[in-house]
């Protein structure tokens, strides 16, 4: 907005529609914030005296009768970010990786380390699924890219570098240029691919 | 009787504001200042904003940004053709509905 400085009133108005507004979606709550910003600029010219912005002010009305005025938002929009939310994040991401870290100190047989890594996955999963936070649609994100979260991406990574292994004959070993692009995309792809849907996730909620 | 006019006032609302928005293109501070003075229609102006926001998403409006020659850019609504429609209809509808509460008020002096 062009006008610096808008009396201390109109700000303090601005920061309680702000915080009356916060269970809105970012995006709604800044474009709300915004227009009535607008409003109270227009409304008010160069040189307001304290009475003038009293009476924009009352004529707007309570920034808590404004943010009524939205629409009652869509089913799970109503519940944001809380411990449980973070905590789903945390496990769909790191969890299997932290269940196989301490599987493997109690464990030899690094092949048997899988299941601890799907069960530190699936206590994510469980919390995701259980979120009021969530819409169906945003849990199938969350569920299927990528099962096992980073572990699961990194299980993918050893799985491809041991396919590539497999082209080693006894006297020599054939890799084909091909072969590393598809190591190196797939490792980008199963490293970003929880990361960013987490990202998705946490936007969302 | 209040609660049962601020009903009916928030249910013709919105169409009040399509109405304004009928022949030319206006942004919200001309439209909420309108309705504002407008006697009996909006206690709080404020609580436009949300219902612009809404009939925006509904697509019976749409906005564009446009400079000003005095201070920020404004947001100016202009109906679309679905918002055209639904004004229309409804302004037919009501037309209908107001005479037949305006004879069924009268209407004690000629049934007594």
């Amino acid at each position: 907005m062009t006008t610096e400085t808008l009396p201390g009133l109109a700000e303090a108005y601005l920061e309680r529609l702000e915080k009356a507004a916060s269970h809105l979606p970012r995006a709604r709550r800044r474009e709300l914030v915004d227009d009535i910003e607008a409003h109270i600029t227009e409304a008010l010219g160069p040189e307001p005296t304290e009475a003038d912005v009293r009476d924009v002010l009352a004529r707007l009305g309570a920034p808590e009768d404004i943010v009524a005025a939205e629409q009652p938002p869509p089913e799970g929009a109503l519940h944001r970010r809380g411990p449980r939310e973070w905590a789903a994040l945390f496990m769909l991401l790191f969890g299997g990786l932290i269940f196989a870290a301490i599987g493997a100190m109690f464990i030899e047989n690094r092949g048997v380390l899988v299941v601890p890594a799907v069960a530190g996955w699936l206590v994510g999963l469980a919390l995701l699924l259980s979120s009021p936070a969530w819409t169906p649609r945003d849990k199938w994100v969350g569920a299927l890219l990528w099962p096992g979260g980073l572990y699961g991406g990194f299980a993918f990574m050893f799985g491809t570098f041991i396919s590539g292994t497999q082209y080693c004959g006894l006297h020599e070993c054939v890799r084909h240029a091909s072969d590393n692009v598809v190591d190196i995309t797939g490792t980008v792809i199963v490293v970003l691919v929880p990361v960013l849907s987490a990202i998705y996730l946490a936007r969302r909620a | 009787m209040a609660p049962a006019l601020s009903q009916l006032r928030r249910g013709v609302l919105e169409f009040c504001v399509l109405a304004q928005l009928r022949d030319q293109e206006r942004y919200a501070f001309e439209i909420v200042r309108t309705l504002g003075e407008a006697e009996g229609m909006v206690t709080s102006e404020g609580t436009l904003y949300p219902l612009l926001s809404r009939l925006r998403k509904e697509g019976l409006v749409e906005t564009t940004w446009r400079e000003s020659s005095s201070g920020p850019p404004r947001r100016y609504y202009t109906l679309t053709d679905r918002g055209a429609d639904v004004l229309d209809a409804f302004t037919v509808e009501w037309e209908r509905f107001c005479r037949s509460v305006d004879r069924l008020l009268a209407s004690r002096s000629t049934a007594a």
